[in-house]
């Protein structure tokens, strides 16, 4: 059920920001991110377009708001608490992982060549991956493990909201296996499973998991 | 001895050619991470097109640092290799070494081929 008094600047993204860690962008905060994405980029901020992490959180906010936010949007006219708090949570995840955090290793038969590539990107790659499977948006994204180890065993954890009427086993084997595709390709991490946990349905008429079968 | 800051104007060039890297970052979070009182470091980091540290050991030792962006549809293992590649190339075109170089190269984001906006 829609609230009419509902004030829609109440979903305004900006709005919902306020309380996200700048200090896990460089400095930049995803309220900033996201007036600079409002702006088209421009002027160029060589600062945010310099900054792995900012970039990262820039690339997901614009995935969110391309592919899903209208959805999300509508949901959060009928519920909005719920769903205010569901994206507060996403936009929050989204900003702490963009952070560069652990150094994974690729091999180089060279020992005085030093490759690496940051947990923080690997972060990035699983919620492209789950978000670009429609229908989809990755809540959460971890590795556990010490991904610093080549050939330690690393299990990929994450959450999803996904829509309304999609076949949960389906999608969540579509995501489990777009996000070990990919990262097989951009990684050596030894992947022992992905677990893929659907946290929310997204529907007009407030279903749950139950409902969805 | 080349000049560190022109050499490091020329490795960004080369790095930012490898096919699959999208965009070269300031070096300073990768400095952090070498042994300052061992080695000099010899960073521009107000030239924008300067991009990849370089610092010498006194032994010899050059140790070049560069964080880049890779495109998604690259692998990004061959990528790092073929940028470690291409450093190493050029480091033995430019210098006379005493000590075979250290190379680092991390990627710091995977990313598609244009800007979302």
């Amino acid at each position: 059920m829609t609230d009419d008094n509902l004030d829609p600047t109440s979903l305004d993204p900006e709005r919902m920001l306020d309380d996200l860690n700048a200090e896990d962008l460089d400095g930049h905060t995803i309220e900033e991110l996201s007036d600079y994405l409002d702006a088209g980029r421009e002027p160029r901020n060589e600062s945010i377009e310099n900054s792995p992490g900012a970039l990262i959180a820039l690339d997901s906010l614009a995935r969110l708001r391309r592919e899903s936010w209208t959805m999300l949007e509508v949901e959060a006219l009928a519920d909005t608490d719920r769903d205010q708090n569901w994206m507060n949570n996403v936009l929050a995840n989204i900003s702490r992982e963009s952070r560069a955090g652990r150094d994974i290793p690729i091999s180089h038969p060279d020992p005085a060549t030093r490759l690496r590539i940051t947990e923080g990107s690997v972060r990035g790659l699983i919620r492209t991956a789950g978000d670009g499977t429609g229908g989809a948006i990755i809540g959460k994204a971890e590795l556990e493990g010490d991904v610093t180890i080549p050939g330690e065993l690393i299990t990929v954890n994450v959450t999803a909201s996904v829509a309304f009427g999609r076949n949960l086993s389906a999608l969540a084997q579509l995501i489990r296996e777009k996000i070990l595709s990919d990262l097989r390709i951009h990684t050596e991490l030894n992947i022992g499973a992905v677990n893929v946990a659907i946290k929310d349905i997204h529907t007009l008429k407030n279903a749950t998991a139950e409902d969805a079968g | 001895m080349t000049d560190d800051a022109a050499l490091s104007r020329e490795l960004t060039a080369v790095v930012s050619g490898v096919d699959g890297v999208g965009e070269v970052y300031s070096p300073a979070p990768l400095i952090q991470q070498v042994t300052v009182d061992l080695l000099t470091a010899a960073i521009d980091a107000a030239a924008a097109d300067a991009k990849v540290g370089i610092a010498r050991g006194s032994d010899g030792t050059v140790t070049v640092s560069v964080n880049i962006g890779v495109i998604a549809d690259h692998p990004v293992p061959a990528v790092l290799r073929a940028a470690s590649e291409a450093i190493r190339a050029h480091l033995e075109l430019v210098e006379t070494l005493a000590a075979p170089p250290v190379i680092e190269v991390k990627a710091s984001r995977v990313h598609d081929n244009g800007f979302f906006v």
